[in-house]
C-alpha cells in the first residue's frame, strides 16, 4: 500500500494535525504558538525526508550499441 | 494529468469533512443567535484546534482507504479549496483566541495537566512593589486609583494614612531585566493640600507585565474611585462610596457603608455583601451575587451567568435585553440560573417580564405581575399574598394555595385544561370553546388572581 503518492498525499493532513496540536497547546496555555511554530518547519522537513525514501528510483541507464 | 484533477475527476465521492464543518458552524451560529447565554466566540477560541486535528485524522484515514482501493490521491492531501477553508479556520480561530484573551483575560487553565512542556515558558519573575505610605489629614478623603492592568485589594483602616504595596510578575524576561523593570515600577501617592483628594497612580503597563496585585489601605471614612483597563477590585470595610470604571474587571465588596457604582464593559463576577448604601451596576456581566444590601439595587446590561440575591432591603431593578425584573424588596432569596427563576419570600410590587423563563415563587406579599412568553409559572401563595396577574404565551401555570381558597379568581387557558385539585365550591370551571377553559369565582372581595395562558394547563392545588 505504501507508495510515493500516498506518502506525498499524507503530508498535508499531517501538517494540519501538527498545526492543530500546536494550537491546542496554545489554547490550553501550555506553550504559545509564537514559540512553537518552528515545530512546523521541523515536521515539514521530516515528512520530506520520508518522501525521499519512497521516491521511485530512476531507471538505470543501460548500455547499447552506439 | 494533474493528480489533483485526477482526484477530483475520479469516482471518489468526495470528503464529508467540509460539509460537516459547515453544518457544525451553522448550528453553533444558530444557537448563538437564539440563546443569549451562548458565546460563539468563546467556543471558537477554545475548540478551533480540534477542527484541524479531527479533519487531519479523518483525511489520513480517507487517504489510506483510497490507496487500498487504488483510487487517485490528491497531490498534497488536500485540494486548494480545502486548504483555503483550513486557513480560514486557523486565522479566525487564532484571532478569536487573541481577542478573547485581550478582552476578557480568560485563562484556559486546566490545572496541573502534567504535560511536560513547561520548559517552553520562562517562569515569570516575581518582584515586590515597594511599599509607599503618606499621611492623610482628612477623615473622609476621595481616593482616586488609576492604572491600566492589575488586581487591587482596597481596605479601610483606622490609621490616618494612605498606604500601597504589592507584587508584580514580569514574563519572558531575564533576572536583570526584571530587576530593572521593578526599579521603574513605583506606585505614586499624592494628596492635595487639604488632603480631601488623593491620587494613587501606577506607571503604564508594559508588554512584560504578567500580573499585578496591589494592596491599598485608606482611611475608613474615604470614598474611592478606581479606573482601570483590566483588573479586579476588592473593597473591604469602607464608610465612603465606591466607584469603579473598567473595561474588564470583577468586583468584590464587603462591609461598605456608602453607595457602590460599577461601570464596566465586562464583569465575569460581581459579589457584594453587607452594603448599607445603594448599588448601581451598568454593563454586561457574568455571575452576580448580592447579599444583605440595605439600599436600592439597579442592574442594567444583562448577565450571562448565575444571579443570586439574598436579603435585599429596598427596591431591586434588573434590566436586560431579555428580562425586566422589579421587586420592592427581597427578604428571602432569589436565584436565576439558566432558564430558571426561583424565589422565596418576595415583597411586591413584583414585576417579572421575560422572553423565556420558568418562574417558581414560594411565598410573596404585595402585588405580583408576571409575563413570560415561554415558560412555566409556579406560584405558592402559602401566606395568601396580594393580587397576582400571570400571563404566559406558552407554558403551564400551577397555583398552590392554603384552604379555603383566598383569591378572587379569573383564569383562562386558550388551549389547555384546568386541573382543579382544590375542589373548592366557590370556584366555577367552564369550557368556553373546544380547547379553551375558564375558571372564575373564588373568595368574594379577596385579592384578584388573574391568569391567562395561550397554550398551557392551569393547575390549582393545595399548598403546604
Amino acid at each position: 500500500m505504501w507508495n510515493s503518492a500516498l506518502v506525498r498525499a499524507l503530508r498535508g493532513p499531517l501538517m494540519l494535525i501538527t498545526l492543530g496540536i500546536l494550537g491546542l497547546l496554545d489554547v490550553q496555555n501550555v506553550a504559545r504558538l509564537t514559540l512553537t511554530w518552528p515545530v512546523l518547519i521541523i515536521a515539514y522537513g521530516l515528512l520530506r525526508l520520508v518522501e525521499y525514501q519512497f521516491r521511485p528510483m530512476p531507471p538505470a541507464l543501460g548500455g547499447g550499441k552506439l | 494529468m494533474n493528480p489533483n484533477a485526477a482526484y477530483r475527476g475520479s469516482m471518489h465521492r468526495g470528503s464529508w469533512t467540509v460539509p460537516l464543518l459547515l453544518i457544525v458552524a451553522g448550528v453553533l451560529l444558530l444557537v448563538n443567535n437564539l440563546d443569549p447565554t451562548f458565546r460563539f466566540r468563546d467556543y471558537l477560541a477554545r475548540y478551533w484546534p480540534w477542527a484541524l486535528i479531527i479533519w487531519g485524522v479523518v483525511r489520513v484515514a480517507e487517504l489510506f482507504s483510497m490507496a487500498a482501493k487504488n483510487l487517485p490521491l490528491p497531490q498534497r492531501g488536500f485540494t486548494g479549496g480545502e486548504w483555503t477553508v483550513a486557513s480560514i479556520i486557523f486565522f479566525v480561530g487564532i484571532g478569536s483566541l487573541q481577542a478573547t484573551r485581550f478582552s476578557r483575560n480568560i485563562s484556559f487553565d486546566f490545572g496541573d495537566h502534567g504535560i511536560p512542556f513547561h520548559f517552553l515558558y520562562r517562569e515569570p519573575m516575581l518582584r515586590d512593589v515597594p511599599a509607599q505610605t503618606i499621611a492623610v489629614a482628612a477623615k473622609s478623603p476621595l481616593v482616586v486609583v488609576q492604572y491600566q492592568r492589575g488586581d487591587v485589594r482596597l481596605m479601610g483602616s483606622d490609621a490616618a494614612e494612605l498606604k500601597a504595596s504589592g507584587r508584580v510578575a514580569w514574563r519572558n524576561v531575564r533576572e536583570e531585566r526584571a530587576n530593572e523593570l521593578a526599579r521603574e515600577f513605583k506606585v505614586s501617592l499624592q494628596c492635595d493640600e487639604t488632603a480631601n483628594r488623593c491620587n494613587v497612580n501606577l506607571p503604564n503597563s508594559r508588554e512584560e507585565l504578567e500580573s499585578l496585585t496591589l494592596e491599598i489601605t485608606v482611611p475608613r471614612g474615604a470614598s474611592v474611585e478606581v479606573r482601570n483597563d483590566r483588573g479586579d477590585l476588592e473593597v473591604i470595610g469602607l464608610n465612603g462610596s465606591v466607584e469603579m470604571v473598567s473595561f474588564d474587571g470583577d468586583f468584590k465588596g464587603d462591609d461598605i457603608n456608602g453607595n457602590v457604582k460599577l461601570r464596566n464593559k465586562d464583569m465575569d463576577e460581581v459579589v457584594v455583601r453587607q452594603l448599607k448604601g445603594n448599588l448601581d451596576i451598568e454593563g454586561p456581566g457574568g455571575d452576580l451575587e448580592l447579599e444583605d444590601i440595605a439600599g436600592t439595587v439597579s442592574i442594567a446590561g444583562g448577565n450571562t451567568g448565575d444571579l443570586v440575591f439574598r436579603r435585599i432591603g429596598k427596591e431591586l431593578r434588573y434590566t436586560s435585553d431579555v428580562s425586566n425584573l422589579t421587586f420592592a424588596s427581597i427578604p428571602g432569596e432569589l436565584r436565576m440560573e439558566g432558564g430558571d427563576l426561583d424565589a422565596e419570600n418576595l415583597v411586591g410590587p413584583v414585576v417579572i417580564r421575560s422572553r423565556s423563563k420558568d418562574v417558581n415563587i414560594d411565598g410573596f406579599q404585595g402585588s405580583l405581575d408576571i409575563d413570560v412568553q415561554r415558560g412555566e409559572v409556579q406560584l405558592n401563595a402559602k401566606n395568601g399574598g396580594g393580587p397576582a396577574k400571570i400571563r404566559t404565551r406558552n407554558g403551564d401555570v400551577t397555583i398552590s394555595t392554603p384552604s379555603p381558597f383566598p383569591f378572587q379568581m379569573q383564569a383562562l387557558t386558550r388551549r389547555g385544561n384546568v386541573d382543579d385539585m382544590l375542589e373548592d365550591k366557590s370556584l366555577v370551571l367552564q369550557t368556553v370553546e373546544n380547547k379553551a377553559s375558564r375558571v372564575s369565582g373564588g373568595k368574594a372581595g379577596g385579592p384578584l388572581l388573574d391568569i391567562e395562558t395561550d397554550r398551557g394547563n392551569i393547575r390549582l392545588q393545595r399548598g403546604e
